[in-house]
């Protein structure tokens, strides 16, 4: 494969190029993760043709750009080992939260939220890096706490370093991303043994929370949500409440999958075209899948996901230390609750929250971010590799 | 690792339940739910409108056009979409014949998608309202029937409804011929409402040409003078027919009261009344020219055929009495029919008998239709003769115990006036560009002769000692027939309801023109001779140059 050159870092020389083979990559998930890339390209392409007047190529030139510079980034990723993340925990979380603040501060408003920085040809969405960066530190903090073993002290501070970055989002307000970076904090905790009898406390406190966040705390005249937030929360329990407001996106979306039935509608896909469908190349654009490919495109999706999570929750036994298992966790749990979030949310099952589709979505932040993600899942696989070549063992992953 | 492996496997259950529920419900929605989705797709994107075929043109015999349709356009709202509901109808107001008032009464219901604006304005209108670029608002196509005469003719021509279906007079009656077929379009709109593709699904069509045998010219004459004579004695209504005796070509209906034909709807039935044809009436004395007729062709008189006349003359149990109260006299045929002799036109009849009489009644078109080709013409009511009562001889050869249409009597009239030859009469020349010809044969009814005898007898009434001295037209020879009948009224006659009526033609010798001028219930005077023969004189003073009738 690739010729062997000398990588220098810092105080040490390691010969990386050897160690570096593109053997050692999960092809499957790559194929997963390629094909949901050229499908979105696919689709924004029939898409979006009409999006901008005289830029039929708009939306698919940026995503494409998007997707090349987040493979660069990949690669990137996936040829550092995972594992020196875990000293620079501290920087890497303070980065997180510096950056969330900046967001706060500076950010580009858009529909009363500031999600955004402004910069030269891009829109960053910090609360997007923020789950990664906040998935490496938070790992390297539980392993930490680990050593204390399982007590209540340690599972409350890992708790509130997961929900300290939550709370800053969900303050922009994003609140989509706040449950998102909510369940990886969940899930690293759930990995990392904490007692069962500790959830259920966890359990309770989130239903004290959300009963007083919805139902308490209006009742008594004190917004925790936002009017916006808290019908979009409940609308999809009950969509025909008003067609014209809060359930109209559900309701359009719904239509324009079931109206795309087994095999889809191809170009007479008229939900996308006429635009009753909103944010059809962002939030929306499995509706657009549904109608244009019908079922058939739908469950095509969903498998490439369901590939996409397999392989990253097969990494969780596989890894060379727990670090690399806890980090595949909450990154399998991020694109997993994503994917079910966006995806129910298109077919009316979950509310609208505004979280995209990993890969699927346009957006250059959410594009970069998973597969940078991707990126560390794939050195988690060839740290593992690496590891078992060097220890001689039969090498489970090979097969 | 064992506790991993343990929740490792509780995740992937989680992802399994999650990915399933992901697949079950988009199998419910495409599969299960996948048809009643696409229509509900298809529901809020797509509306079929007809699009109107636009109706063919009506013109009279010159080629002056009577009815044509035009483009025009018709302004809907999708009322939730109306952001402010005020403002916009006082905008809207502003460019559209219809009142804010009106218009905010169409937006009111909120809730609505849709609502009609204003109906079938013009396309610089529609221009203006979609400058205004009122989301919610749009305009389309539509076509419009304009009546370039206005009230012209407007009870035989007829109208339309908002659909440009027929509604009243020919318009109706020739729906098949002069309407077009609506085609129908689907618009596509988006989700802001604006129509963004239109998709024809069938084409509308184009009616015919419809051509009348009407000259707008003599139209406009006769209902002028038949409204003048409406007015001045406060009739019920009045109506004239103008024809060319020698083809029976009809070159005027007219009827009054008239109506807007664009407001079909706030006219009353008697308004929409072609009563050239739908009305029907006891002739009266302008019925003794056929009783006359009769006698002569029988050989039973001639003009010169003198008769013993009494005050009265006594048929079964009825008494007929004289207009006007006269000693007894001796008169001739052609006096008795100048001075309207009643009792002459009974002893005529008489020496004709009822079986004979009952023949040429009927030799003459009473009774059944003329054929003109106007809808729901009436038949008049004719006694078959083995219902003539004792007294039944004693009316009918002066024109009372029957009813005719007013195109009855000018057809019949026609036979007198042309030598003796009884044609249906023509109203429409062309239909769908095909000629519909004329009644070129006809029916001889009477002898050259006795048509000519008729004539000139007919001349005397309109000279002095007639019933109708004052008629005059400078230059021509008239001649025609007053009538003044008393209308009928439970079982017999009113004292105060009268018709008057006058058939004429001109020139006397070789008539080109024939009028018949019916007035219903005129107040203040009621013969013939003063309230309708001057209408005639009105309608032939102008039409017999403007058709280029030599005095003869």
């Amino acid at each position: 494969m690739e010729a062997a050159r000398p990588l220098t870092l810092p105080g040490r020389r390691i010969a990386v190029g050897t160690r570096f083979n593109l053997a050692y990559f999960d092809g499957v998930m790559m194929a997963a993760a390629l094909g949901l890339i050229a499908f979105s390209i696919f689709t924004l392409a029939a898409a979006t043709a009409d999006d901008i007047p005289g830029s039929p190529l708009y939306f698919v030139l940026r995503q494409g750009i998007y997707a090349l510079i987040g493979l660069v980034l990949m690669f990137a990723v996936a040829r550092v080992d995972y594992s020196r993340f875990r000293e620079l925990r501290v920087g890497i979380y303070s980065i997180m939260i510096a950056s969330i603040c900046l967001v706060l501060v500076f950010g580009a408003a858009a529909r009363g939220s500031r999600r955004w920085i402004e910069l030269p040809y891009f829109r960053f969405q910090p609360s997007e890096l923020a789950k990664l960066l906040l998935i490496v530190a938070l790992a390297a903090f539980v392993i930490e706490h680990r050593r204390r073993g399982g007590d209540w002290r340690s599972t409350v501070r890992i708790l509130a370093i997961g929900l300290a970055p939550a709370a800053l989002v969900f303050l922009q307000p994003d609140l989509g991303t706040a449950l998102v970076i909510g369940v990886i904090t969940l899930a690293i905790l759930f990995l990392s043994g904490v007692p069962w009898k500790h959830f259920a406390a966890i359990g309770g406190a989130v239903a004290a929370i959300a009963a007083i966040a919805l139902v308490l705390a209006p009742a008594a005249g004190v917004p925790i949500l936002k009017d916006y937030q808290q019908e979009r929360l409940t609308s999809f329990l009950n969509p025909s409440d008003d067609p014209t407001d809060s359930s109209y996106q559900l309701r359009q979306s719904q239509i324009a999958i079931g109206a795309g039935e087994k095999s889809g509608r191809g170009d007479q896909a008229s939900q996308t075209e006429l635009n009753f469908l909103p944010e059809h190349h962002t939030d929306f654009i499995f509706a657009v899948i549904g109608e244009r490919y019908g079922f058939l495109g739908a469950a095509f999706v969903l498998s490439l996901y369901a590939l996409l999570v397999w392989r990253a929750l097969r990494l969780l036994t596989f890894s060379k230390n727990l670090y690399g298992t806890l980090i595949a966790g909450g990154i399998a749990a991020m694109l997993m609750f994503q994917v079910f979030l966006n995806v129910g949310m298109n077919l009316g099952i979950m509310p609208v929250t505004g979280i995209t589709l990993p890969l699927m979505s346009y957006g250059g932040s959410s594009v970069l971010v998973t597969l940078m993600a991707i990126g560390l899942l794939q050195s988690i696989h060839i740290q593992a590799q690496l590891a078992s070549r060097d220890s001689r063992a039969p090498n489970p992953l090979l097969r | 690792m064992q506790l991993i492996d343990r929740r490792l496997g509780l995740i992937f259950c989680g992802f399994l339940l999650l990915f399933s529920v992901a697949l079950a419900r988009a199998a419910w929605l495409q599969g299960v739910r996948g048809g009643e989705l696409r229509a509900d797709a298809r529901t809020q994107q797509v509306t079929t409108i007809p699009v109107p075929g636009e109706r063919g043109r009506v013109l009279d015999r010159t080629g002056t056009v009577l009815a044509v349709s035009e483009d025009a356009a018709t302004v809907i709202a999708t009322p939730y979409q109306v952001k402010n509901p005020k403002q916009t109808a006082q905008r809207l107001a502003e460019v559209l014949p219809v009142s804010r008032g009106e218009i905010e009464d169409a937006l009111s219901d909120r809730d609505s998608g849709f609502a009609y604006v204003a109906k079938k304005v013009s396309v610089d209108e529609a221009d203006a309202v979609d400058e205004l670029q009122i989301h919610g608002i749009s305009t389309l196509p539509d076509s419009r029937r304009i009546y370039p005469q206005g009230e012209l003719a407007a009870q035989v021509i007829g109208s339309v409804n908002d659909e440009n279906e027929g509604l009243t007079g020919l318009e109706q009656a020739l729906d098949d011929t002069v309407g077009g077929e609506n085609g129908e379009q689907e618009v596509v709109h988006d989700a802001r409402g604006e129509p963004i593709r239109f998709d024809t699904l069938t084409e509308a069509t184009t009616g015919e040409d419809l051509r009348l045998t009407i000259d707008a010219a003599i139209q406009a004459r006769a209902e002028e003078a038949i409204a003048a004579a409406g007015e001045a004695y406060s009739a019920a209504g009045a109506s004239a027919v103008v024809m060319d005796p020698d083809t029976g070509d009809v070159l005027a209906m007219a009827n009054w009261p008239g109506f807007d034909p664009y407001d079909p709807g706030d006219a009353s039935d008697e308004q929409l009344l072609n009563r050239t044809t739908g009305f029907t009436y006891e002739p009266g004395s302008t019925f003794k020219a056929f009783t006359v007729a009769a006698a002569m062709e029988e050989g039973l008189v001639s003009p010169e055929t003198s008769f013993y006349l009494p005050p009265t003359i006594k048929v079964a149990d009825r008494v007929i009495e004289e207009a006007h109260a006269r000693p007894t006299i001796h008169a001739t045929v052609a006096e008795i029919l100048a001075q309207s002799s009643n009792v002459g036109a009974v002893k005529i009849g008489t020496e004709v008998g009822a079986e004979r009489f009952d023949e040429w009644v009927r030799r003459f078109g009473f009774g059944e239709p003329t054929g003109v080709g106007f809808p729901g013409e009436e038949q008049g009511i004719l006694l078959d003769v083995d219902d003539y009562s004792g007294s039944t001889m004693g009316n009918m050869p002066l024109g009372q115990g029957l009813s005719v249409t007013p195109m009855q009597m000018a057809t019949a009239y026609a036979a007198i006036a042309n030598g003796g030859i009884l044609r249906n009469p023509r109203l429409i020349s062309q239909a769908a560009g095909e000629a519909r010809p004329r009644d070129t044969e006809g029916t001889r009814v009477l002898s050259p002769a006795t048509a000519s005898q008729l004539r000139s007898m007919l001349e005397g009434v309109v000279a002095a000692g007639g019933t109708a001295p004052e008629v005059e037209v400078p230059g021509y020879e008239l001649a025609g027939k007053t009538g003044t009948a008393e209308k009928a009224v439970d079982g017999g006659y009113s004292e105060t309801d009268y018709v008057a009526s006058f058939v004429g033609f001109a020139p006397a010798r070789d008539p080109e023109l024939l009028v018949a001028v019916i007035v219903d219930e005129p107040m203040y005077e009621h013969s013939g001779g003063v309230v309708a023969a001057p209408v005639f004189g009105d309608i032939a003073e102008f039409a017999l140059p403007y058709l280029g009738i030599s005095p003869g």
